[in-house]
């Protein structure tokens, strides 16, 4: 059993700082990785580091966890989001020493998102951001510069970013989330991976790549009927679980015949369909692939599933996997392919397809070159992380009240029916109102803690139903929540002037534990549609170079002198000060300081005027900020390690390991309690 | 469970190359590499810790292959070599060696690393675009017209292999069947897009190299049953000939993975027996002569054809396949429930027994225009025919290559020693444009770009494995050799022969300077007699990939901050 303490968890964070920080920013160099199997891996991307480290503390792998989560939802950002991190760590062990307990930092840190954050992004930040929209190529390759060059060599990122550009264009992807969002669902099989040839010689190619050779190639020009199938044309003799009885010679000959008759049937409707291309999931049999040579069509085979799909998907036609009878085709299946060749890849040889332009898109694939696979793959993983930011960024972020509105409507149901006992919580309320001071936030600390236990035991026999509310928020857990009394007093009509949008700088001392009858679906529904909408536009861009950093800490600051909390306070200048460390890092020494007073010169008018050297998106940076806070409050949440060997947890049984899982994914329940005993 | 052993944590270095001990293993594997290069390359013997198989070897792929590397940074190097190889078939040296130097003299000097990558990176685009240029002095077309160019391209693979042993009257006799090969794999005339043929070589051990020889057709195993009096049978005239991929041993086709329940009477074998039988007889109905099978055939019907007077050729292997193919005209039949349709049937010229070495094999004639042929390639002992074996696919792989640029390189180090002059002329001029560019200082793209002169000049030196002097002339940029024991204090304008690629007799006009010192900066010149034939050629998209390749690691290998292995 270790305690984990605010030093540790510092300490973890500095350790991984100094590795990635080296890699961050446009000057950061590569790190290479050899495995245990020989395998040759090089990067500078934050996350490919921080798995391929092998790490074997619980609180650096609930990190590197917090860190894999975030860069799944933006593609981007996770040295970013350890140096963060790392600052708001310092923040908070300064803080302590200052007096200042951790813990409650974390408290203080959970409604800060919802209450001081969005409220500063979406009056201060997001109106400085210019667009990407409308379709802007100067932008987007400002932006896709801007991201590669934090991810390969700063000699490939600017032909890296032309080559983003082009497979934008060509696919006339102008900036609509759906086609952003295909092209980074299938960036898998729209990409080849080409080791052993310069990264210039990369390309875009028209068409789809099918990771097969031709079984069958039958020249054809022009465009050409394909079908796309799943099954075997040539059904095996006995397939697995059937049993076959043979009585007597002629009854093999039938057999054989009746199979081989079926191939004939099959080659025939394809005739009739004039198909000139076979594209199959399964392996075809040597018959099929003779009857096709005969008949004039070409043959891919063992196409992988997710490729044939995506075959489907563009050209628009379905996948036939009826098992019997090919005489099913019929017209929906086939498809229709502007061109189909071989082409040459580095050392394999593949099927290249063309697609006419559907849905006002035009697919393209892209070969990806390195001279060493670990190169080729260090751009391929790039560029998948390109192709997910720019997913992103064409995607507006809505406010967080109005997106998990239905979850937190599913998370009361839940509560009303759990509701412990009445007297409790008139108890909690009496408390929590008469708040202001942080000897009453403690109080409200410990109630909160007992409210979640009690909310732990099924209790079906209740009284009157509080509606007690759990702040919404973009991620699910068990918690509990204090819910927010403007918003409250907005639904009982006893502030009916104040609007939730303005209230979003309030005082998270106000939390309270409001006792009210009010049924939360029409409260929830009533906050979404006053918060109406959009926090943040989609496209929205900003200069690279710590202009979100620099613009956040400065309207945090400011919010500090208009809020009288001293908690949200605290935990402004903390995350206004954590900002910081990105652009200190970016530039060493004098030149930070410099940065900072030309920022705060630019300030008065306005910061994108400025010739720009590169652009980044609005929304992965406040994502980022949401990420890391959650990051920090996940690991502050946890107060003991408890390490267990594996033969005596089988012995111990199912709850113990439940437990350790628990520990693991580092979702505590804030207080430890459990684990303490 | 107790063989469960728990991961290791992995183990870091940063910094790697400011690591005395890493540069220590990059300069022994530079060492490696440099006394294997050129003609007069000195051979390395690897033989692994358990005994086995010796190999001797001089050729970047098969030594950086066979050598298991301690350090990852080695790791890095051979595999970018190994596979610019794999796709150019030459220049693996040379991509070594000045990757390794660009590293070797980037550490030297007081320039942040980064700054050194962006100056390498610059410095090879004016490279690049100078080779692209069709006024580039080190470059000369490939006229197709003529086997001149396509000689000293073969030349130049074949001579820079020494661990092939050959003697100049067999370099020459091995360059010119290569060719020949070469020739042969071109069809004459074929409406649409040309697809070059095949060449199989075939490796006969312990026969001279003049006994190297290129057959027109293919060779194939001369199987067993066959009688010399069936053959003089069918001496002459064209034959039909049957081709079969599918497998006649006589197993169900397709039986999936289900149960057979056989009632004692029924015989399966005796089913699929009747069915090939039937086939047999219509191969015998339309007159096959010789039957061909990529798998094996079942005796029963190899009897029945061979009653019949047909040839039976099995287990040809898919490696002869296509080869067979392009060679007969025929379809491979991929089922034997069907009747062999008519237009599948192809056509040999003729047959007649081969004896290469101690095998006896049957050469099959193509009848017409195959563009098929078989390479015959006779040497001493197995670890010289190996090499030449490499050496001989790797020349055809870069006249292949030639087809599609026609262009080559000057060899015999001209072009290191040309290119370093030129871009130390032009990196004078080029320095200003570039200071704002990179935000360097003069004096720190100055030392950048001396450093990669170094490093070209390198490559060229390491061609010297005599201690003898090399130099360069300073009106041309060429490379010169000063053979070993000529008198100190002779002039070098008498004691030097041509230059390295032969493109300029001896002359004693020129003015020259040792190739490793500092020489006042010259715009080279192209040379001016035009009718001279370079006498070594080196593949123009292989270097110029290689140069890209070398430069291109070399920076990475500059940009590494961290190292982390996984040990367990």
């Amino acid at each position: 059993m270790a305690r984990v303490e605010v030093g540790t968890l510092l300490q973890i964070a500095e350790a991984l700082e100094a590795v990635v920080g080296r890699c961050f920013g446009p000057n950061g160099g590569q790190v290479l990785f050899t495995r245990d199997t020989g395998e040759v891996l090089i990067t500078r991307d934050g996350w490919k580091i921080l798995t391929s480290l092998q790490l074997d503390h619980p609180v650096a792998r609930v990190l590197v966890d917090c860190v894999s989560a975030h860069c799944e939802t933006t593609g981007d950002g996770a040295k970013t989001f350890v140096l963060l991190l790392a600052a708001l760590l310092r923040g908070v062990q300064a803080g302590r020493l200052q007096g200042l307990e951790a813990r409650r930092v974390a408290l203080a840190l959970h409604s800060f998102q919802t209450q001081v954050l969005d409220g500063v992004i979406r009056r201060h930040v997001a109106p400085l951001a210019s667009s990407l929209l409308p379709w802007d190529p100067v932008c987007l390759g400002l932006l896709t510069q801007a991201y590669f060059q934090g991810k390969v060599t700063s000699a490939h990122c600017s032909f890296l970013s032309e080559m983003a550009c082009e497979f934008y264009r060509r696919w006339r992807c102008r900036g609509d989330p759906e086609g952003a969002a295909l092209i980074s669902r299938h960036f898998a099989q729209l990409h080849t991976t080409v080791p052993g040839l310069p990264v210039s010689r990369s390309r875009v190619l028209e068409g789809l790549v099918i990771h097969r050779d031709f079984a069958v190639r039958c020249r054809a020009d022009g465009p050409l009927r394909a079908l796309a199938v799943a099954v075997p044309m040539h059904p095996p003799l006995a397939p697995t679980g059937v049993t076959l009885s043979l009585a007597s010679h002629d009854q093999v000959q039938r057999c054989c015949s009746w199979l081989d008759g079926r191939v004939e049937l099959g080659i025939a409707s394809m005739r009739r369909l004039q198909v000139r291309l076979l594209i199959s999931g399964v392996k075809q049999s040597a018959l099929v692939l003779d009857h096709a040579q005969r008949a004039g069509v070409s043959v891919v085979e063992c196409v992988d599933g997710d490729e044939l799909a995506l075959f489907c998907h563009l050209s628009g036609a379905k996948l036939f996997d009826h098992p019997g009878d090919w005489s099913l085709i019929r017209e929906e299946y086939i498809a229709t392919v502007m061109f189909c060749q071989p082409v040459v890849l580095g050392p394999d040889r593949f099927a290249h397809v063309g697609f006419r332009e559907g849905r006002g898109l035009l697919p393209h694939c892209l070969a990806l070159c390195g001279p060493v696979p670990g190169m080729a793959d260090q751009c391929v993983s790039a560029f998948r992380g390109a192709v997910r930011m720019l997913q992103r960024v064409f995607e507006p972020v809505q406010s967080h009240h109005q997106q998990s509105g239905e979850e937190a409507n599913e998370n009361t149901a839940i509560y009303t029916v759990k509701r412990p006992n009445l007297h409790n919580k008139v108890g909690l309320h009496c408390t929590a109102t008469s708040i202001g001071d942080n000897a009453n936030l403690n109080t409200q600390f410990t109630a909160n803690e007992r409210l979640q236990a009690l909310l732990r035991c099924p209790d079906k026999s209740l009284g009157p139903l509080c509606a007690g509310q759990s702040q919404p928020r973009l991620n699910t857990e068990t918690e509990a929540e204090p819910k927010d009394q403007t918003s409250d007093r907005v639904q009982n009509g006893k502030a009916p002037g104040t609007q939730p949008g303005d209230n979003f700088g309030n005082e998270m001392c106000s939390d309270v534990l409001a006792v009210s009858g009010v049924t939360l679906g029409s409260h929830t529904h009533k906050l979404g549609s006053a918060s109406s909408g959009v926090l943040i536009e989609a496209g929205s861009l900003l200069p690279v170079g710590g202009t979100f950093e620099f613009l956040l800490h400065h309207y945090l600051l400011q919010h500090t002198s208009q809020t009288s909390c001293p908690d949200t306070q605290a935990a402004c200048r903390l995350v206004a000060g954590a900002m910081l460390c990105v652009p200190r890092q970016l530039y060493s020494g004098k030149r930070f300081l410099e940065a900072q007073s030309r920022f705060t010169r630019t300030l008065t008018a306005d910061p994108t005027s400025e010739r720009v050297q590169g652009l980044e998106s609005l929304a992965c940076k406040y994502q980022l900020v949401v990420s890391a806070l959650q990051g920090l409050r996940t690991l502050l949440s946890v107060d003991v390690i408890l390490h267990t060997s594996v033969r005596c947890q089988k012995e111990r049984g199912r709850e113990k390991g439940e437990e350790e899982e628990e520990e693991e994914d580092g979702d505590g329940d804030g207080d430890g309690e459990e684990e303490g005993s | 469970m107790s063989r469960l052993s728990k991961k290791q944590p992995s183990v870091c270095t940063s910094d790697p190359l400011s690591d005395g001990e890493v540069c220590r293993k990059l300069a022994v594997l530079r060492q490696i590499l440099t006394s294997c290069f050129g003609p007069c390359g000195r051979l390395k013997q690897i033989h692994n810790n358990v005994g086995g198989h010796v190999l001797t070897t001089s050729t970047s792929a098969v030594l950086l292959k066979s050598l298991t590397m301690s350090h990852p940074v080695q790791k890095l190097l051979a595999a970018s070599v190994l596979n610019h190889v794999s796709r150019f078939s030459d220049c693996g040296l040379f991509a070594g060696i000045l990757c390794s130097s660009l590293v070797d003299h980037a550490r030297g000097l007081s320039v942040q690393p980064g700054m050194v990558a962006a100056v390498y990176r610059r410095l090879l685009g004016l490279c690049g675009s100078y080779l692209s240029r069709d006024n580039c002095g080190c470059k000369v077309p490939v006229d197709l017209g003529s086997s001149h160019s396509l000689l000293a391209l073969v030349r130049g693979v074949v001579t820079s292999k020494p661990a092939c042993m050959l003697t100049h009257g067999e370099a020459r006799h091995i360059g010119v069947r290569v060719v020949q090969a070469f020739l042969h794999t071109i069809p004459h005339h074929s409406p649409g897009p040309v697809c070059l043929g095949k060449t199989v070589t075939v490796a006969v051990e312990g026969r001279p190299v003049g006994d190297s020889t290129v057959l027109p057709g293919l060779l194939v195993d001369l199987p067993e049953t066959l009688r010399p009096a069936d053959l003089e049978q069918l001496a002459q005239g064209a034959f039909r000939l049957a081709l079969f991929s599918v497998s006649l041993a006589g197993d169900l086709s397709e039986p999936g993975e289900g149960t057979y329940e056989v009632d004692w009477e029924v015989c399966l074998e005796a089913t699929v027996l009747g069915q090939l039988l039937r086939l047999a007889e219509q191969v015998v109905r339309d007159g096959v002569r010789v039957f061909v099978c990529q798998r094996v055939v079942h005796p029963v019907l190899q009897q029945y054809l061979r009653k019949h007077g047909v040839i039976v050729v099995e287990r040809l292997g898919i490696a002869l396949l296509e080869p067979l193919i392009r060679a007969t005209g025929a379809q491979a039949v991929a089922t034997f429930q069907t009747p062999v349709p008519a237009q599948s049937y192809g056509q040999v010229a003729g047959l007649c027994v081969q004896h290469c070495g101690s095998r006896e094999m049957l050469h099959l004639l193509p009848a017409g225009d195959s563009a098929c042929c078989t390479l015959v390639l006779c040497h001493r002992n197995e670890t010289m025919l190996n090499e030449l074996k490499v050496a001989c696919q790797r020349a055809e792989h870069i006249l292949r290559l030639t087809l599609k640029e026609p262009w080559a390189l000057l060899g015999g180090g001209c072009t290191e020693t040309h290119l370093c002059a030129y871009i130390r002329h032009q990196c004078h001029s080029d320095v200003c444009r570039a200071m704002p560019e990179l935000g360097c200082t003069r004096a720190d793209y100055l030392q950048v770009a001396d450093g990669f002169c170094r490093s070209l000049d390198a490559v060229g030196r390491a061609l010297e494995h005599d201690d003898g002097e090399r130099l360069v002339d300073l009106t041309h940029g060429h490379h010169w050799a000063v053979p070993v024991g000529a008198p100190p204090q002779a002039s070098w304008g008498d004691v030097v022969g041509s230059c390295g690629c032969g493109l300029m007799p001896p002359r004693r006009d020129l003015e020259w300077s040792p190739l490793s010192t500092e020489y006042p900066p010259f715009s080279p010149a192209p040379p001016v007699d035009t009718e001279a034939h370079p006498l070594v050629l080196d593949s123009f998209p292989a270097k110029s990939n290689a140069l890209q390749v070398a430069v291109e690691t070399a920076n990475l290998l500059l940009d590494l901050k961290y190292i982390i292995e996984d040990v367990s």
